[in-house]
């Protein structure tokens, strides 16, 4: 029986022990995995063979006898930002220490109990050195950091050996270990420990770098990376650890509930504010924000606020609604015939929003949390408004200062943020009632999951300039943005109405025996729960969505893909240092390898995270 | 009640007003279009349809198309063929691969399992560029190269093999293969009637099958005794070009008007109740008048196409036209050998393609093929994999007490069981694997958005092509998923 720790709960202690590994040797294990039966035999032969020749045959076949992975390495900068201006780069890392600082105190916030048992971890240890043997194995003659001697044995041998090291260590451990009494071991350590031996592979990692020599020969020399890289990856490993342990602090201090809060809020935030503030940087002119876009902010949140004060009552909803009704017409006008766009417009559709649905939340005599809540949402989005609508203060040399990885990530996400709210409201209008809603929803979704995606996208970039009105003008990236957002929001939206079938219908009732209205039932009862049951199957999109971003590479669009297809094999004297024609195998197989790093971590936590919240177990 | 709390009308209110604002969106759309295309060089027309194609394509049935609809035509077989093979290459694979994640032998189960890990988390946009890739670095064509000479190449011009290839006398044997199945068909019924009856087993399969190949090999002598239908073909031919299009957009127009009454008529149905008819609320009323409004707009639409209805009468009679061209007497084999050939051009001989003969997949093709195969094949394989774990673990055990082989219970009690849960995910995996040949865009495969494209540059106008791909996509999707659904209805029927 374990001691209990701080971070055990009783019911935890409570469960059954599991049940003790068995100490197997490696033949017995084998003979009875494989090579059971003699049929048995032949087929972990075959297999064997399959495997490791077909692989390796093809990866030998398409690399040839010197890969050069130059390309790959001399381009790195071209295939995580592409045209972002290299004196500008600390803006992307500045970014990605936001995100990976968020990520830390999420993992304290959401990780669960601080310790894990050390057992479980030699077992992933061994698990990670197994692996490593094998990739070895296979993929022979892909050696990424040995350079010069693509094809010998020693980058395998040093694969092998590397694995081998892990699993004895693990194997080790556990023999010593077994019978005594578990140990923990707390997540900060492990985090602390992993982030201390990434940041040593930064430092001691030697990849091919291209040289030309005199005569303009070309070779792969190896040589340790860059100091403008390993810095920043440093410092983002030493932010990492201590945002969980800020994060631990501030849970044992306050609590979970109080930082989950904030932290959703911050992640919500940070999507806008690291591309729209950091990476953008509008060159904000203060002198119009003073003089004019202050007052529009001001009569806003005063304005606004007064019409709450009046209109926001639980009792009388359609003063609300008339409200609401009116600054729409207002909003109408503001479009035609006055002509008045930006800010003003938004933060007047903005307000119309807000009143139609005050009167649903506003809570009798709460009309001061209200206003609160209006003034904070007026000041956010006239910050971003002000900020997207500013020209940026250094110039890009490409369309969009977004490209390459730093694209794919955006792409992904953001269409995948915009397209939710809309797929919320075709799921529910899929499961109305009321026939014309149902049957447009019906007919959204149909019509959007008939055709292909790379149909849509073809659309977007060539027909999208067609549909607006002459003068407006979209880059090729907020076309595909566009595009995605149309296509995903019917996917999801299938996703979406899985899970608003699954809530009881007892919960619907309930809410309407309580006198709630239709719109209260569904934002506060079913959509809380019904969300709550399709977050794999949304984790499961996002993945789709990640792989599907590379779409894009079809229509010019430079993200990961398009880098490896079409800008590094065309690289040429004199424009470039070295010519990389002919190199698509390998800067396919890197970008392969992304992608799959990216998908494969992610559909590993959506299967955590089922485990986690239960889905189909009860 | 005042009228502005009536839910009724609320509800009602509210759907009128958004389909109002769609519309008016759309109109917008639209206005904003139609100036653009006044503004702009291309109108919006489908004239291109008609007028001579004017470029060479690279692969399908015909390489130099008549006209932009035959070009598109071509492109629309190309999307079939990829799509056909892949599915059944994909099939194939996925079902291996489902199998063996399951086996009891663990480094069998890894690969499995490590093959859809490493197929599906990797875009498939990657993969097929990634096989094209490979393919362009196999060696030259040449007579020489093989590895078996006349009946199999494999070069960096694509892979030509030996195979069957419909004669002159196809379309006579098409003939008696239809009535083939027929009989079959036929057959199995009778032989499944016999054994209820007697309860001896009547071997249905090896029946049905057995009378099929019987006609359809006397067939392969025998097909010019069918020639002289060629004069009902005829006759069918003149009868569809005869035909008034006023007449079909009436019959048109009717059918839609009945169909909209029989939906009234049923739904008053299900309101009635053993106690007399039930009392309509007004959503109920609401609904009757949507219904009865949406049928006569659809009968006005009708008459404003009469430009559709036309195509498809010609397109009907042309069919028929070709039946009876085909039908003559003199029609050789139904059915040839084909070897590959080659064309050998240039001085020394070093321009070297493939000829007609044989079975001609291009690189492009190549790329598409084994990129939507063994993309597909990956996640066919996890529906296996569940609709197999989703066999109680007894049925096995019982199987395997009463003394089944390992195979024998495969084939006799967990796949019957397990096919109803995979046939749904799979159909859908099909119809992605259909959408996804659309990448074949990237890798220069013609199917029909690459021929799209084509057109698009050469009319300069992209708006009357997309809605040619958005109609193709939305037919076939819309067929498909039908068909998946009339499988999962037909299915449950015999679950009880």
């Amino acid at each position: 029986m374990a001691t209990l720790g701080p971070g055990d709960n009783l019911l935890s202690a409570e469960r059954e022990p599991p049940p003790q590994l068995v100490a197997i040797g490696a033949f017995s294990w084998a003979k009875r995995h494989l090579f059971s039966s003699p049929s048995n035999a032949v087929l972990t032969l075959v297999s064997l063979l399959v495997a490791v020749f077909g692989v390796r045959g093809i990866a030998g076949f398409v690399l040839g006898d010197r890969p050069k992975w130059g390309s790959v390495t001399e381009n790195m900068r071209l295939y995580m930002t592409f045209s972002y201006p290299p004196e500008e780069i600390f803006r992307v890392w500045l970014s990605l220490g936001i995100v990976i600082a968020l990520f830390g105190f999420t993992l304290a916030a959401w990780g669960g109990q601080n310790r894990t048992s050390a057992n479980a971890r030699a077992t992933s240890v061994s698990r990670l050195g197994g692996a490593i043997v094998v990739l070895s194995v296979v993929t022979g003659p892909i050696p990424m950091f040995w350079g010069d001697a693509p094809l010998s044995l020693r980058g395998e041998l040093i694969g092998v050996l590397i694995g081998l090291v892990l699993i004895g260590l693990a194997m080790t451990y556990q023999a010593r270990t077994s019978g005594k009494p578990e140990r923990m071991i707390s997540r900060g350590g492990i985090l602390a420990s992993s982030a201390a031996l990434f940041i040593a592979f930064v430092w001691l990692v030697q990849v091919p770098t291209p040289m030309l020599d005199a005569d303009g020969v070309y070779s792969e020399p190896v040589a340790p990376l860059a100091t403008s890289t390993t810095w920043p990856l440093t410092l983002i490993a030493v932010v990492l650890v201590v945002s969980f342990l800020l994060g631990r602090v501030f849970v044992s201090a306050r609590g979970e509930g109080r930082l989950r809060s904030v932290l959703i809020a911050a992640w919500l935030f940070s999507y806008p504010l690291t591309i729209f503030v950091i990476l953008r940087a509008p060159d904000v002119d203060w002198a119009r924000v003073w003089t004019r876009d202050i007052w529009v902010v001001l009569g806003f949140i005063v304005g606004g606020g007064l019409i709450l004060l009046l209109v926001a009552d639980p009792e009388r909803p359609e003063r609300g609604r008339m409200a609401g009704l009116g600054l729409i017409v207002l909003a109408l006008a503001m479009v035609w015939p006055l002509g008045i766009g930006g800010l003003p417009l938004i933060l007047m559709v903005l307000a119309a929003v807000y009143m139609l649905v005050s009167p649903s939340f506003a809570a009798k005599g709460a009309a001061r949390q209200t206003v609160t809540t209006w003034t904070t949402v007026v000041l956010i989005a006239s910050f971003f408004m002000i900020a997207m609508d500013t020209e940026m203060s250094f110039t890009v040399s490409k369309e969009s200062f977004l490209g390459g990885l730093l694209l794919t990530v955006v792409l992904a996400l953001g269409a995948l943020v915009l397209a939710f709210p809309l797929a919320v409201l075709v799921a529910l209008g899929r499961q109305s009632r009321m026939p014309i809603f149902r049957q447009l929803s019906i007919g959204y979704v149909e019509l959007v999951r008939g055709i292909p995606l790379i149909v849509w996208l073809i659309m977007g970039v060539s027909l999208f300039g067609f549909f607006v009105p002459r003068g407006v003008e979209l880059n090729d990236v907020l076309r595909v943005l566009v595009a995605f957002t149309i296509f995903w929001a019917a996917y999801l939206a299938e996703n979406i109405r899985g899970g608003l079938q699954a809530v009881g219908k007892g919960q619907t009732e309930a809410a309407e025996a309580l006198g709630m209205t239709t719109f209260q039932t569904t934002t506060l009862i079913v959509l809380p729960q019904a969300l709550r049951l399709v977050i794999p199957p949304i984790v499961g999109q996002v993945i789709t969505s990640f792989k599907d971003t590379s779409l894009v590479a079809i229509v010019g669009v430079f993200e990961l893909l398009n880098v490896a297809i079409a800008a590094v094999p065309s690289q040429t004297a004199p424009t470039s240092r070295f010519t990389f024609i002919g190199t698509a195998s390998e800067n396919l197989l890197f970008v392969a390898l992304v992608y799959w790093l990216f998908t494969y971590t992610m559909s590993r936590s959506s299967l955590r995270l089922e485990t986690k919240l239960g889905v189909g177990k009860r | 009640m005042p009228l502005w709390r009536n839910v009724t009308v609320l509800k009602w209110a509210a759907q009128v007003a958004t389909v109002a604002v769609v519309v008016l969106i759309f109109l917008w759309l639209f206005g904003n279009f139609s100036q653009n295309q006044e503004q702009g060089t291309s109108p919006f027309s489908f004239r291109f349809l008609n007028e001579p194609a004017g470029f060479q394509l690279g692969e399908g049935y015909t390489l130099t198309p008549e006209s932009g609809a035959q070009a598109l035509l071509v492109g629309v077989v190309n999307t079939f063929k990829v799509a056909f093979i892949g599915i059944l290459m994909a099939t194939f694979l996925g079902v291996l691969v489902g199998v063996s994640r399951l086996s009891s032998n663990w480094l069998v189960a890894r690969s499995a399992t490590s093959y859809v890990e490493f197929l599906r988390n990797i875009p498939l946009l990657v993969q097929m560029v990634f096989w094209l890739a490979l393919l362009t670095l196999l060696g030259k064509l040449s007579a020489e190269t093989g590895p078996f000479p006349d009946f199999l190449f494999v070069s960096s011009k694509g892979v030509a093999f030996a195979f069957l290839a419909p004669g002159a006398g196809f379309l006579q044997w098409l003939f008696f293969a239809a009535v083939g199945i027929l009989a079959a068909r036929y057959v199995k019924r009778w032989r499944r009637r016999l054994r209820d009856e007697t309860g001896r087993e009547t071997r249905e399969v090896t029946w049905a099958v057995g009378t099929f190949l019987v006609i359809a090999g006397v067939g392969l002598a025998a097909h010019p005794v069918v020639g002289p239908l060629r004069h009902v073909w005829g006759a069918l031919q003149s009868f569809f070009g005869a035909l008034s299009i006023t007449l079909i957009q009436v019959l048109f127009a009717i059918a839609i008007l009945m169909a909209a009454g029989l939906w009234i008529r049923r739904f008053l149905a299900s309101l009635r109740t053993p106690a007399g008819m039930a009392k309509l609320t007004d959503d109920d009323y609401y609904r009757i008048l949507f219904a009865g409004v949406m049928g006569v707009v659809a009968a006005v639409v009708v008459f404003t196409f009469d430009r559709v209805v036309q195509t498809m009468l010609d397109a009907i009679g042309n069919v028929f036209g070709g039946l009876e061209s085909a039908y003559n007497a003199a029609a050789g084999m139904p059915i040839l050998w084909s070897q590959p050939t080659l064309n050998i051009a240039g001085d020394q001989g070093q321009f070297v393609t493939y000829g007609p003969g044989g079975v001609v997949f291009t690189p492009a093709f190549l790329g598409v093929f084994i990129g939507v195969t063994l993309y597909t094949s990956a996640f066919i394989g996890e529906a296996v994999r569940a609709g197999i774990l989703s066999v109680p673990k007894g049925q096995t055990e019982a199987g395997l007490a009463s003394g089944l082989t390992r195979i024998q219970l495969l084939r006799l009690v967990v796949l019957p069981q397990a096919v109803r849960v995979i046939i749904p995910p799979v159909g859908n995996q099909y119809l992605s694997l259909a959408k996804n040949t659309s990448l074949g865009i990237a890798v220069g495969y013609l199917e029909i958005v690459g021929v799209g494209q084509i057109l698009a540059a050469k009319i300069g106008s992209r708006a009357s092509v997309a809605v040619i791909w958005m109609g193709f996509y939305l037919a076939m999707s819309l067929s498909f998923s039908w068909l998946i659904n009339w499988y999962n209805r037909r299915s449950q029927i015999v679950e009880r």
